[in-house]
């Protein structure tokens, strides 16, 4: 609304009352808070994208201008009866002295009506923007530690405003916790410490917020630390914050669970029962052979094909925006630039800037997938900066600083990106001349400049020769955006540990803190101080003591599930289960249209074997470029597969496959199981495990029942599971 | 006994036209006499070799037993000095004409993959552990690539050698998109090629090796892809090929200098037919590289002062942001047509973007980056192409200098952003291309033969009729209604049947048939002859991966023929309709037509059901559909229209599929169809917009 329209509705309200003996209120400072407290301007409520009952205000209040104009205006302005403010509607209505969907949302004696009945007697005046904004909200205490749980902590909410004025609204701010079984909030405020474990709370105030951490510690007495090795800086920021938490780290893994849990990581294969033997057998310290190892890996081609899957997940290489040839082309640049360790900021920046025939440079794909300005934005924000923007394109972010102007400027850098057909088939051209191009703002249409994300007062100054997605690529990949290199230093660790520092490692917000903020910063630096290798930061986090600890907790880290305090199952995912399936059984995997060699993991797209065994078990189709699609649940299809499907029961079967190969060689029975469990499980069979199954094979029809023991331990939990 | 006899004559003289599928080899050393085997089908008896490789084709007799008809072999011997080059192959048979097939002479001595010689194993060269091993000398091997798979060969290279490692695979007819992929004998890579800018979508690569040992070259298709086509010809040695081409075409009846990279050549195009022709380095061995062919007077960029037209400014954006402009005098109401060659010329990389100012600097028109209609034909987004822009334009009032400009959309530049820009004052205009390859006549029978019309600003209806017709032939249908200027439906109005009925005393052995398309804007006559495609051999998608991905079939324009016919045997039965009776509806009209079938003997069975095709007719219904009781060789079908229909005359065929062994599609002479105008207050919403 207009400046001059504001002025003129609150004059001609001014003239019809005005009780001079109440404090002055005004909308912005005293009733949108109202508004959001009681629940009107909520999803479920008026805040809906399409208002209730023919009445619309802006989700959670983001936006109070709309929300004002709308009460003044909407039915004709009758939501208010000047001359007795009781009669009006917007007093009526909650108190429900006439029939209101919402129910009673406030009683006529409460604080609210008072407030409500004196701005209308006011003549319902706006405020002023200048004075009447919260600035910023400020919570008491800062941090909540507890020494067991069931203690309770009282919080205070104030709010200072932009004229200086501070307010306490401990009453209307909302206050949620992440995690409601570890710290719950009562009315009150008062935050009840529920059980061992760190929570954190946060506290919104008209668009403004703030987080407090809350720490239940272990009441259990006892507690020693005892030092472990630390490898490098990861395993001390790890025991900091252990030690504080009064959390004994578990003991490093052996090296058959550490070879293979590295194995999978880093390669998504299984290691083979030659290369366990062999590893085993090393006589060098293991440290110094788990070091070694972990080259090795990191330069096998299998790394290359494991890492581009999980960049073509990103990416949405998929044929269904690709096409064919688009798709094996895409995957080709994304797969030699991982072989080259390509500096991730220079891929990134390839990645944002490319242009021409997605022929000739297929890192044009990138802007195939989502096309339009406004989902390429999304992608870009989500998948290099761990920022999920997609809220802000309807309503300032709920959690988060952004805007919904925020949104249409960072969509204002793609908004000049065309794609046209090319001359040959899956052949598009990427270029920055895109007719009638600039961003327009969905409330008045007006033109939106490009601008970062992050507050710049300046505005974005694009020289001539760059476009504006030059421009946003070198704001980007920037060492100095607090965003981009913390992003893929959370998103790696969270391949390596099943979780991110912060997590999801895609909503990067003040509202959802890391666990071990000194830690992803130590990632972080290490990543710039490396110029953005990649390769560099994996082997950083495998080398470290905290990434080969054992899975198996002690009484001091058993609840612990979010510190790194011992290493968690993660059930495989489905490309190196069906790989490691294939190694086990030593039978090829058959994808159609594809060379008979191919594995899982270097397929081209998942529409290669689709609605099979590799979707069953969570591979991602690809459609968004959000982590969440890849699933690494157990689910009962899945047993039922495992258990009855063609996957496992002709791989056990097959003619040239490991039992098939171990019979025709004359393996003797103890043979035959030892390398069946370093084929399956990656380690050596224990003597009973041996001998149990030996009795097996000698009971019966041997090749049989060997197929038989092979099926089993593919269903083991040791088989499916990375440990 | 009697019966069975005249059944097998009945066969015999039903025989379809040849059909060729592969020939063996695909290529030959320049010089060098060998032996070409077409397989096929219905190479029977008297098949011989049409093309215009410059030798003789002797048959060495025919197949007999299993491969009797699906195999014939020639002799091939030189008549004159051979060019390495590409060579079309067709067969002619008492029974008609073939398909063409491209053969590829080549300037090394040639070997073929082991996998591939007739009874071989497959997959003996799938990996680097299996690599086929090559000489060390220049080679050519002829390989196929069977379904997904890898070919892998191993050379032997001296430090500091340098080997230039291409595929011809596209450039002469396979539907192989070919890969090349060179690794050291430790299995890092060396060289990668997919889509050299000059050779269509086949591969060089041009290695020099760091140390002496062991090579590998890997040779696969982009996507792997299973294709009846699935031949290349890998070529190894050391040799120079062109790696430019400027100017990218001249024009007719000229000399034209033309700058190859390296070194240069003279193009003579005095005795220039078809719309392209070749250029090549001297003494080369590689394959030539394309060259325009054009009518209009040619200039060379920077051109002084103002463009006079008609004219073909060849261009190069040399360097990346660079725009070429150029001037020209007009007078308010003036036509122009500006056309730019370059993307599908093969030769350059421009994805053109024309853009005409006027004199103070403002943008009055454009093309190549203006919104596209949707493509009701389009699988997906990916599957649509675009070929090079035109740009018509009228000069508005007040305007009388013009700038036009070519850009790349992309900004790019280089040595390979060459263009042709042809400029001519033209009003609207079509053109006609001819759908089918060829086509067999059948003695006493009818044969189609499809057209399709890209508009150039003209949307009324369009008459193709052909200049000359053999004795005892003649031709129905041709006609294409105005466009309906739906901008969301562009594949309307834009596709033409005819039908070719000979006498069965017809006499044609084997020719062209050249058409001449008209239409009439505001009583100007246009008139367009149509071309010919030459050949079309498909290439496939994949088809098991949940998305279907269309592939553009390759052809042969380049070939500058129109529609090559021949008369082929009697179809074992002939179709033929009638319209039986009109009738006004309610929203439109319906059209009761009979079929009936006249087969050459009695034994002959007849589908129930036909195939009726009525091309660009909007809501388009065929109901009612029926055979008579009393004679199973006749019925009748209902077509309707709606309002949505546009009253015009259209084109109405219908195809029946005689099953046994005498298998043939059978079409009937096309008919016109008239959907008369409604009366005003049943005018249908568009029918204004269709008058335009």
């Amino acid at each position: 609304m207009r400046p001059a329209l504001l002025a003129s509705a609150a004059t001609i309200f001014a003239a019809a009352h005005l009780t001079a003996a109440d404090p002055p209120v005004t909308f912005l400072r005293d009733v949108a808070p109202i508004l959001n407290k009681v629940g009107c301007t909520s999803g479920p409520c008026h805040g809906a994208a399409k208002g209730k009952n023919g009445f619309k205000l802006s989700l959670r209040g983001y936006d109070p201008q709309f929300d004002y104009e709308a009460l003044l205006y909407d039915l004709s302005g009758r939501r208010f009866n000047r001359a007795e403010p009781g009669r009006s509607l917007m007093l009526a209505k909650p108190t429900q002295e006439v029939a209101h969907g919402g129910g009673l949302r406030f009683e006529k004696t409460s604080d609210y009506y008072k407030t409500i009945y004196n701005w209308i007697a006011q003549g319902v005046p706006y405020g002023d923007p200048e004075k009447d904004i919260v600035a910023a909200v400020e919570v008491v205490p800062a941090e909540i530690a507890m020494s067991k749980s069931g203690e309770t902590a009282q919080l205070k909410v104030t709010a200072r405003y932009k004229d200086g004025q501070v307010r306490d609204v401990t009453r209307e701010a909302t206050i949620e916790s992440n995690t409601p079984d570890v710290a719950r909030v009562n009315p009150g405020p008062a935050i009840n410490g529920e059980r061992i474990g760190e929570a954190t709370l946060l506290v919104r105030y008209e668009g403004k917020f703030s987080t407090i951490p809350v720490t239940i510690l272990n009441p259990k007495p006892g507690f020693a630390w005892k030092a472990l090795p630390q490898h490098n800086y990861i395993d001390q920021h790890i025991d900091a914050k252990l030690q504080k938490l009064k959390i004994q780290p578990s003991a490093l893994a052996d090296d058959a669970a550490f070879l293979r849990r590295v194995s999978l990581d880093l390669t998504g294969q299984l290691p083979a029962p030659d290369e366990i033997r062999a590893f085993l057998a090393d006589p060098a310290p293991s440290r110094t052979k788990r070091d070694r190892k972990i080259d090795k890996l990191i330069a096998s081609p299998a790394f290359t094909d494991h890492w581009t899957v999980k960049w073509g997940d990103l990416l949405q290489s998929s044929r269904k925006f690709l096409g064919e040839k688009g798709t094996y082309g895409f995957r080709e640049w994304i797969r030699d630039s991982i072989a080259a360790n390509k500096p991730y900021d220079k891929m990134v920046r390839e990645l944002l800037t490319s242009r021409g025939s997605t022929y000739d440079d297929p890192a044009g794909n990138f802007f195939r997938a989502t096309r339009d300005p406004k989902p390429t934005m999304e992608k870009t924000t989500q998948v290099f900066l761990g920022v999920r923007m997609v809220c802000a394109q309807c309503h300032d972010h709920p959690f988060e600083r952004w805007t919904q102007n925020q949104y249409y400027e960072m969509a204002a850098f793609f908004s000049a990106v065309g794609l046209r057909p090319g001359y040959e088939v899956g052949e598009e051209i990427v270029y920055d001349q895109r007719a009638d191009y600039e961003m327009k703002h969905p409330k008045d249409s007006r033109v939106v400049p490009p601008q970062f994300l992050i507050a710049s007062t300046a505005p974005v100054k694009i020289p001539s020769d760059q476009t504006r997605r030059d421009a946003l690529a070198e704001w980007l990949v920037s060492k100095q955006n607090p965003f981009f290199a913390k992003a893929v230093a959370n998103r790696v660790w969270s391949y390596f540990f099943g979780r991110g520092i912060i997590d999801p490692v895609d909503d990067i917000r003040a509202s959802n803190p890391p666990v071990n903020p000194a830690l992803l910063e130590a990632l972080t630096k290490d990543l710039l101080d490396h110029n953005f290798d990649l390769q560099h930061l994996m082997r950083t986090i495998v080398r470290s003591r905290a990434y080969q600890t054992s899975f198996v907790p002690n009484e001091w880290n058993a609840l612990d599930a979010d510190n790194f305090s011992h290493a968690l199952p993660r059930r495989v995912a489905a490309e190196p289960l069906m790989d490691a399936v294939a190694l086990a059984a030593g039978a090829r995997p058959n994808f159609p249209e594809v060379p008979e060699d191919t594995t899982a993991s270097q397929l081209p797209d998942p529409h290669v074997g689709a609605e099979g065994f590799l979707d069953l078990f969570g591979r991602p189709s690809r459609e968004s470029s959000c982590e969440c699609e890849r699933r690494t649940d157990l689910s009962l299809p899945q047993a039922l597969n495992l258990i009855n499907g063609k996957t496992i029961s002709e791989a056990v079967a097959d003619p040239k496959g490991r039992i098939a190969k171990n019979v025709l060689a004359g393996a003797s029975d103890a043979a035959m199981v030892e390398d069946l469990y370093l084929a399956t499980l990656s380690r050596l069979p224990t003597k009973a495990e041996t001998d149990s199954a030996v009795k097996y094979l000698t009971g019966g029809a041997r090749t049989s029942r060997a197929q038989d023991l092979l099926w089993a331990l593919l269903n083991s939990k040791g088989f499916l599971y990375s440990y | 006994m009697k019966l069975l006899s005249s059944l097998a004559l009945a066969v015999v003289l039903s025989a379809a036209p040849p059909v060729i599928d592969e020939l063996q080899p695909r290529g030959a050393q320049k010089g060098r006499p060998f032996k070409l085997t077409v397989v096929g089908q219905y190479l029977g008896e008297g098949a011989a070799v049409l093309s215009n490789l410059p030798a003789t084709f002797t048959p060495l007799g025919a197949e007999q037993g299993r491969m009797a008809g699906r195999a014939a072999t020639f002799l091939v011997e030189p008549t004159a000095e051979w060019e390495v080059g590409i060579y079309p192959v067709r067969v002619k048979a008492p029974n008609g004409v073939s398909n063409i097939l491209l053969f590829s002479v080549g300037a090394f001595p040639e070997s073929t993959e082991e996998e591939s010689r007739p009874g071989a194993l497959p997959h003996q060269n799938d990996s680097i552990e299996q690599a086929q091993t090559l000489q060390s000398t220049a080679v050519t091997l002829n390989g196929t690539l069977k379904g997904p798979e890898r070919d892998f060969y191993r050379i032997q290279a001296k430090a500091g050698e340098r080997r230039v490692i291409e595929i011809e695979a596209r450039r002469c007819g396979s539907a192989i998109d070919p890969v090349i992929r060179v690794y050291d004998a430790a299995g890092k890579p060396v060289a990668r090629s997919e889509d050299d800018p000059l050779l269509s979508l086949d591969a060089r690569v041009d290695v020099t090796f760091p140390r002496e040992g062991y090579y590998y070259i890997e040779v696969h298709d982009a996507r792997f892809s299973n294709q009846a086509q699935n031949f290349y010809r890998l070529k190894t040695g050391s040799y120079a090929y062109p790696a430019e081409v400027f100017p990218l075409g001249g024009r007719r009846g000229e000399q034209v200098e033309v700058s190859l990279g390296a070194s240069k050549a003279r193009v003579d195009l005095r005795t220039a037919k078809g719309p392209q022709t070749f250029v090549n380095i001297a003494d080369a061995k590689a394959l030539p590289l394309p060259f325009a062919v054009g009518d209009n007077p040619e200039v060379v960029e920077p051109v002084a002062g103002a463009l006079s037209l008609p004219v073909t400014v060849n261009g190069r954006l040399s360097k990346p942001g660079e725009i070429d402009r150029y001037e020209l005098q007009t007078n308010p109401g003036d036509e122009f047509l500006f056309e730019l060659q370059a993307r599908e010329l093969g030769t350059s990389k421009i994805a053109g973007l024309i853009t005409l100012y006027d004199e103070a600097g403002k943008k009055l028109a454009s093309a190549g980056d203006e919104p596209l209609p949707v493509d009701v034909a389009a699988v997906q987004a990916s599957s649509r192409t675009l070929g090079d822009p035109y740009l018509q334009f009228k000069t508005p009032e007040g305007v009388r200098k013009l700038t036009v400009t070519v850009d790349d959309l992309a900004r790019r530049g280089g040595t390979l952003y060459a263009y042709r820009l042809l400029a001519s004052r033209t009003g609207s205009g079509f053109q006609v291309t001819i759908t089918a390859p060829f086509v067999n006549i059948p003695a006493g029978g009818t044969a189609l033969v499809t057209f399709n019309v890209a508009r150039r600003g003209y949307t009324g209806p369009v008459q193709i009729k052909p200049l000359q017709l053999p004795p005892g032939v003649t031709a129905s249908g041709g006609n294409i209604p105005a466009e309906t200027a739906d901008p969301l439906n562009r594949s309307a109005n834009r596709r033409a049947i005819l039908t070719l009925t000979a006498a069965p005393e017809a006499k044609l052995d084997f020719g062209e048939i050249a058409f001449l398309a008209t239409g009439e804007d505001d009583g100007r006559k246009i008139e367009r002859h149509a071309t010919g495609i030459g050949y079309s051999i498909g290439v496939t998608g994949a088809s098991t991966q949940g998305v279907v991905d269309r592939q553009r079939p390759l052809t042969g324009a380049w070939l500058g023929q129109q529609l090559p016919a021949s008369l082929s045997d009697p179809s074992p039965a002939t179709l033929a309709l009638t319209l039986e009776n009109t009738e006004k509806k309610e929203a439109g009209y319906a059209f009761r037509y009979r079929w009936r079938w006249t087969a050459r003997n009695a034994m002959q069975k007849v589908p129930e059901t036909l195939g009726v095709e009525v091309p660009n007719f909007q809501d388009l219904r065929i109901t009612e559909m029926a055979v008579d009781p009393a004679d199973p060789m006749s019925g009748t079908f209902l077509v309707t229209s709606t309002r949505n229909t546009l009253p015009a005359l259209y084109n109405i065929a219908a195809t029946g599929k005689l099953t046994g062994m005498a298998a043939q599609d059978i079409v009937s002479p096309v008919l016109t169809l008239t959907v008369p105008a409604l009366a005003p207050e049943e005018k249908p919403a568009n029918a204004s917009s269709a008058a335009r």
